[in-house]
């Protein structure tokens, strides 16, 4: 981040080449839109080259870069609520679909494959519906695999509220799917 | 109320965050309450759901369209740079200089005071109701000097206490320990002049 900083064009091509997958799933899975994820990685990107003297270097890379992605993806969410432009389902169907294809396991027979998309575009959707606030502390812990204290960091809120909204955003969350919970428990 | 608390413990479970007590205590309670079993097997799939969801990958032009636009973007103004010495234009340090040697020159002949008592009469007048109110400041100029008619003039007084002296009342506004020239004042409240005789 220091050549970076310097005005190192191919220092910054890496630091992207390095996150991009990681913040483009962490906006995708937050807005459940992969048009509007694109745009936001890139502005996320554009954000971190326009304030790249401003990043504190004893502080982790990845942190401030999920802090930026996080705010972005926060206002794009309010940006929407305000719009009454709600959560493109169709987009997350489309996204799931080029990923259930994409990761595939040959073997898999078609009904399988079919039931398995299936679960993942219902999964998605419950994400899609949990509270924003719950919504992007779930993503950062359950998906991106963040430590609580990175999410804290991440959020700007305290350890003990990180965890009391994880917690709530996983019981929602298996409220959500508590159908499809109680189907895979019986069979 | 056992219930409850097992299933309080669920999240640092899965987070691998228990104690050995904890466990240990988990595991018992699991062992004779199927219930709460059940519950933590559904809770557990539905976390792991959710992180094998496929992950959306970047797309392939990203790095791309971010370069394009980084080449025509300046960089934000450096907000955590260092706290170096700042170098002061020579002008300014001129002027300062200056400013010092005349209101030393001028320091004989006018005296510059920050609010105290001025004349209630003339505050009186200029008061208006409506705020914000305007601090008077006094600029006291004592009369020309003359020489003493009655009684010598202590070295230590600045005015001559046998002679008039002349307040003008210049109504500014004090603001963060600055004196500025408030515009706004009613009329009659501007250049008030007050004789006080001693």
């Amino acid at each position: 981040m220091s050549r970076v900083a310097a005005d190192d064009e191919k220092s910054f091509t890496e630091l992207v080449r390095r996150f991009q997958g990681r913040v483009t799933n962490l906006v995708s899975r937050v807005l459940n839109d992969r048009e509007c994820a694109d745009d936001l990685a890139q502005e996320v990107f554009l954000r971190v080259y326009v304030h790249r003297r401003n990043y504190r270097h004893g502080s982790k890379f990845s942190t401030w870069l999920f802090t930026i992605a996080a705010n972005l993806a926060k206002n794009e969410i309010r940006r929407r609520v305000r719009r009454r432009n709600w959560f493109s389902l169709d987009a997350l169907q489309e996204m799931l679909k080029d990923s259930a294809i994409q990761l595939a396991d040959p073997s898999e027979s078609r009904e399988t494959t079919l039931e398995r998309e299936q679960l993942q575009t219902a999964v998605g959707r419950a994400i899609a519906t949990v509270p924003e606030k719950y919504r992007l502390a779930l993503v950062l812990r359950d998906i991106e695999g963040l430590p609580y204290e990175e999410i804290a960091e991440v959020l700007g809120i305290p350890g003990g509220t990180v965890r009391s909204r994880i917690n709530r955003a996983r019981g929602m969350l298996k409220r959500k799917l508590q159908p499809l919970l109680t189907k895979a428990g019986t069979s | 109320m056992i219930c409850d608390r097992a299933r309080r413990l669920f999240g640092a479970c899965w987070d691998d965050e228990l104690t050995q007590a904890e466990r240990d205590w988990l595991d018992t309670h699991f062992t004779s309450c199927p219930r709460c079993r059940a519950e933590y097997d559904e809770f557990s799939r539905a976390l792991e759901w959710t992180a094998s969801l496929p992950r959306a990958e970047a797309a392939p032009d990203l790095v791309d369209r971010v370069l394009a636009h980084t080449r025509r973007t300046a960089p934000a103004p450096d907000v955590v740079g260092e706290r170096g010495a700042r170098w002061v234009p020579a002008a300014v340090v001129a002027a300062a200089a200056a400013l010092v040697v005349a209101v030393l020159f001028v320091m004989p002949h006018t005296v510059w005071r920050t609010p105290s008592l001025p004349n209630a009469a003339t505050l009186a007048a200029s008061i208006t109701k409506g705020p914000p109110e305007p601090v008077m400041v006094q600029r006291v100029t004592t009369a020309p000097r003359r020489p003493a008619q009655h009684g010598a003039v202590t070295a230590d007084n600045l005015f001559d206490p046998s002679k008039d002296v002349e307040f003008v009342l210049d109504p500014v506004t004090l603001h963060r320990g600055r004196a500025t020239v408030t515009t706004g004042i009613r009329r009659e409240a501007r250049g008030q002049q007050a004789i006080i005789t001693f």
